[in-house]
């Protein structure tokens, strides 16, 4: 207990230091006059007894200050002192405080930015019951038919996320799970609110979804199993809200529970609110509407899901039972898998497609962070980010590290005062670390104020209109625990050398002089070279992702790309019937291409490269071999004039019949399909095909090779059919080919839609241009950013090169001053030190050109048409790096050059 | 003189009665037979570290010769500190004369 009073001792002390300094002074001042009237009484005069007390009593500053520091937390006081001595020193040199904070802030910031974002996308744990529990259910060992296209290049895809409804059904089945839900999908929609359309984003899932994951509601009542039936509930259609949505539309009242609204003119009753923390299990998409996933059938008629096996359409979640982990549950499911299977075998199938289908195995992950889509489109870029700002961060520290040294060799004769007047080395040391700890605090602070202005930036440079990315990124223990760990790793980088060297220089300055400083110049200049190496990495990377990006933008689509613009309307919210549909697009087509300036229009059902994709798989008596994966090809719908609006020639036979022409019937195929299977675009002509569920159709036409999906990806083999005689799709999109002025043409067409449709629908303008351009915004992003960091990584090295080489010329004055006497011209001088920094930049570029080629594998994923041996971009940046080198030689070069011999000999 | 017995001798000296510094300074000068002559740099740190410690406690009051001064006194825990040093004295002291003189 003893402790604790003496501690309770210490903090009142604390509290009051002047009252323990006056009892201090009164206790020496009683001790003097004691010691004054005992010399007194030994007969000595008044003054001369005072001498002889102030004699005997010795230094009083000493022990007042010894029995101060048994009162104190001494060490404490000592660090605040240190605390206050270091920031006046740091505000006293503002230059080098700025240049130190502005470099660690960067460094700081872009770490803390991407280690959020990536902890929002893969760590965070969501806001449910024990989530982690929760695992993906996914499928693996795929048939090595299977393909999935990355950046051009095709390659085996690793798992299906998605399962089939028969599937699903059996799983929940299963007591493996407490229970098991799952999603359809994310879309945008429009719903009918007391009167007036609104866009809103819907995610469509199973009754169980809310029970298995454990939310409670914020208001009314979630989804049930009881409100997933087909054909929908006896009370009508229930939907559950966001909470921004409830605060949005509804201004939080309670009367919202029970609302009637239409979701795509399908009539809900709004039964409940999700809690505000909930936004469903994919990161980066927050819904607005829950709804249930039998409402599908009733959007649309045509689809089979519930009985058609082929179709894998629930990302499915599962809740594994408590006390079972995840190991012991895959190893139950991977065994599991074939009698699973053979449930959904998709009928007709060949022996050897059966005989892979069913090797299949089922899988499950870890959902505890829920998962997803953004996860695969921006955790490798967001990786990539997190290893440039890490080698960012590495330079900026050690650029620090420099800056330090430098001013610890400056600081060299206020050190040894120090030293002299008693400090200790380790008090001075630790002060230097007090010194660098502040500046990395204060450049952390700066560095988070960056971070969360990046995160915003990064989350709106990856959205776009049609995805919104709405992305919670807090600020949590995981996050503060990196900052933590970084601000460590920069003061223990920055701090440490600088501390030792500088207390070691000025101890051993008596007897070695100078010596000190050229192990010193090899340190530094060895940091140098790890700068530029970094930097080189860097650079490479940022300019071979330009020059990807380069080709992404230049790869020929198939269309012309200057003089069309697509339209959409979203004709059937805005009050046309399914039934009426063809009639309208049918009076809208022959209105706008009346319209001045339309030199050709048609209705098509994608918008080029905003994502959208549909396949199916044909059936061509012909080729009876073929594969289930060679059958499969994108399907697309067209009226009559597609090609010639969209600038696609068609090569063989001739374009769809206008509707109600009586024209031939018949299907257009893409020119590498007919290739492919025909051998020639005339050979296609005739042959009889079946489109998926369509009839039977014969080849009328063969159209040039189109991209439209994914610029990416390589020329599709695609069917065309015409939306006159199969009229499946609902919304389309109209193309026109025009000249002349874009605005008053879609203006017109807006008064067109509203006159047809009786009011004016939600209706997206763009240009193929614009939809590239929005469809590679992360490679753009990516390189914007690389290349930002990677510059602030060569300003850094440069600055740091030209601070190295003024230290030098300041340390060797006295040489070069001796030489120049002698007779060295300037040039000389000069060029021995240009020499100097070119070879620093060589060895920097040749370890960082080691760096690199061991890393190429790393960057080779994402480049398009792009080798990452590019020699142009190589060649760039070396020759970048020297000129930066020469340049930052420049100035310590002239000064040097410039040294009055007699003015250095004098001053030393 | 020995590290640590400093402790000692102050609490020993504060047996009798309450004191001030310098008083004590005296005390131990004087009942040593002038054996022992404490510094005033070591004496007042170890009174302080000794009322943080909770064994003395100090007062303001008047001196003998009129004189504002602190005066120190053992607190019960103090007086129990000090019949444990004495006791651990005792054996230190007993046992170095076993050695040292062979007794």
């Amino acid at each position: 207990m003893t402790w604790l009073v003496s501690l309770f001792q210490r903090f009142q002390s604390l509290r009051n230091r002047r009252q323990l300094d006056r009892d201090l002074e009164d206790e020496l001042g009683a001790h003097l006059a004691f010691k004054q009237s005992y010399f007194e009484k030994e007969g000595l005069s008044p003054e001369e007894a005072v001498r002889r007390a102030r004699l005997a009593v010795g230094n009083p500053t000493i022990w007042k200050e010894s029995t101060r520091e048994q009162w104190s937390f001494a060490w404490l006081e000592s660090l605040w002192q240190d605390v206050v001595f270091g920031t006046r020193i740091l505000l006293k040199d503002r230059i080098f405080t700025t240049v130190a904070l502005i470099t660690l802030a960067i460094g700081v910031g872009g770490n803390a930015a991407i280690f959020t974002l990536l902890n929002s996308l893969l760590w965070r744990g969501l806001p449910v019951r024990d989530p982690q529990q929760l695992v993906r259910i996914r499928v693996i060992h795929l048939p090595p038919t299977d393909r999935a296209w990355i950046n051009g290049r095709a390659t085996a895809p690793k798992e299906r996320r998605r399962i089939p409804f028969q599937l699903f059904e059996a799983l929940g089945k299963q007591d493996l799970f407490e229970g098991v839900f799952g999603i359809a999908g994310e879309d945008t929609a429009v719903a009918e609110i007391a009167g007036a359309p609104y866009q809103v984003r819907i995610c469509t899932v199973t009754g169980s979804y809310f029970p298995v994951l454990g939310v409670e509601p914020g208001a009314g009542r979630l989804l049930t199993p009881g409100d997933d039936v087909a054909g929908g509930p006896s009370t009508g259609w229930g939907a559950v809200i966001s909470d921004a949505m409830w605060t949005r539309l509804f201004d939080r009242r309670a009367d919202t529970i029970g609302t009637r609204i239409a979701v795509e003119r399908i009539p809900f009753k709004i039964i409940g609110v999700a809690p505000p923390r909930f936004h469903g299990v994919n990161p980066g998409v927050e819904p607005d509407m829950w709804l249930p996933v039998s409402v599908l059938e009733t959007m649309f008629p045509k689809s089979h899901w519930r009985s058609d096996v082929g179709l894998w359409m629930l990302e499915t979640v599962a809740r594994l039972k408590p006390g079972v982990g995840i190991d012991q549950a895959r190893q139950q499911i991977v065994s599991m898998s074939q009698p699973l299977l053979e449930g959904v075998k998709p009928p007709a199938l060949r022996a050897e497609d059966e005989k892979h289908f069913l090797a299949m195995k089922l899988d499950l992950v870890s959902a505890r962070s829920g998962f997803s889509y953004l996860v695969e489109i921006f955790s490798p870029a967001l990786w990539t980010l997190m290893a440039a700002v890490g080698g960012v961060l590495l330079i900026a520290a050690t650029n620090l590290t420099n800056l330090l040294l430098a001013r610890s060799t400056a600081r060299r004769q206020e050190i040894s005062v120090r030293l002299a007047l008693g400090a200790s080395p380790n008090r001075i040391r630790r002060q230097l670390l007090v010194e660098s700890t502040l500046l990395a605090a204060a450049g952390t602070g700066l560095g988070i104020i960056f971070a969360q202005w990046l995160v915003d930036a990064l989350v709106k440079a990856a959205s776009s209109a049609e995805d919104p990315i709405r992305l919670e990124a807090p600020v949590d223990w995981n996050v503060l625990v990196f900052l933590a760990i970084v601000l460590s790793a920069v003061v223990l980088i920055a701090g440490w050398a600088p501390a030792w060297s500088a207390v070691r220089g000025v101890i051993h300055e008596g007897t070695k002089a100078h010596a000190g400083s050229r192990t010193a110049t090899y340190f530094r200049s060895s940091l140098i070279v790890v700068q530029i190496a970094f930097s080189l990495v860097l650079l490479g990377g940022a300019g071979l992702l330009l020059a990807s990006l380069r080709s992404l933008l230049r790869e020929a689509t198939g269309f012309d790309t200057t003089h069309t613009v697509f339209v959409s309307p979203d004709l059937f919210n805005a009050g046309i019937s399914r039934e009426r549909m063809p009639g309208a697009y049918a009076t809208l087509l022959r209105e706008a291409r009346q319209l001045p300036g339309v030199r050709g229009a048609a209705w098509t059902m994608y918008v080029p490269f905003t994502g959208a994709l549909e396949t199916l798989t044909i059936e061509l008596p012909s080729h009876p071999e073929a594969t289930l994966n060679e059958r499969m090809v994108y399907s697309h719908q067209v009226t009559d004039g597609y090609f010639a609006s969209a600038g696609i020639p068609v090569i063989a036979g001739h374009d769809f019949a206008p509707r109600g022409s009586g024209g031939p019937k018949g299907a257009i195929v893409s020119e590498n399909l007919a290739k492919k299977f025909f051998g020639s675009p005339q050979a296609a002509l005739g042959q009889r095909l079946k489109p998926g569920n369509l009839d039977w159709t014969q080849i009328v036409g063969v159209a040039a090779d189109a991209k439209f999906q994914n610029i990416r990806e390589p020329d599709p083999f695609t069917v065309y059919t015409s939306y006159w005689e199969q009229q499946t799709t609902l919304g389309m999109a109209l193309v026109l080919n025009y000249s002349g002025p874009r605005e008053p043409l879609v203006s017109a067409l807006r008064i067109l839609f509203e006159k047809e449709a009786g009011r004016s629908p939600f209706t997206q303008v763009s240009t193929l241009p614009e939809n590239i351009a929005s469809s590679v915004a992360t490679e753009r992003t990516l390189a914007a950013l690389l290349t930002a960091f990677a510059v602030f990584a060569l300003v850094i090295a440069a600055t740091g090169l030209a601070g190295l080489l003024s230290y030098t010329v300041q340390v060797k004055r006295r040489e070069i001053g001796i030489r120049i006497a002698l007779g060295a011209t300037p040039g000389l001088i000069a060029g021995q030190l240009h020499r100097y920094c070119l070879r620093l930049a060589v060895v920097g570029i040749a370890s960082g050109g080691l760096l690199s080629f061991w890393l190429r594998r790393a960057i080779e994923t994402y480049l398009f048409r792009t080798d990452p041996g590019d020699w142009i971009v190589w060649l760039s940046v070396c020759a970048l790096i020297l000129l930066c080198a020469v340049g930052a030689g420049a100035i310590p070069a002239r000064r040097a050059a410039r040294l009055d011999p007699m003015r250095v000999l004098r001053l030393d | 003189m020995l590290p640590g017995t400093l402790d000692l001798l102050i609490l020993s000296t504060l047996e009798s009665g309450s004191a001030h510094g310098y008083a004590i300074m005296e005390a131990i000068w004087s009942k040593s037979g002038e054996l022992f002559r404490v510094e005033e740099g070591a004496l007042y740190p170890a009174l302080h570290r000794l009322q943080i410690k909770g064994w003395l406690a100090a007062d303001w009051g008047i001196s003998e010769a009129n004189r504002r001064a602190k005066f120190y006194r053992l607190t019960p825990s103090g007086k129990k500190q000090l019949a444990r040093e004495q006791e651990d004295w005792r054996r230190i002291a007993l046992g170095m004369r076993r050695v040292i003189e062979g007794v």
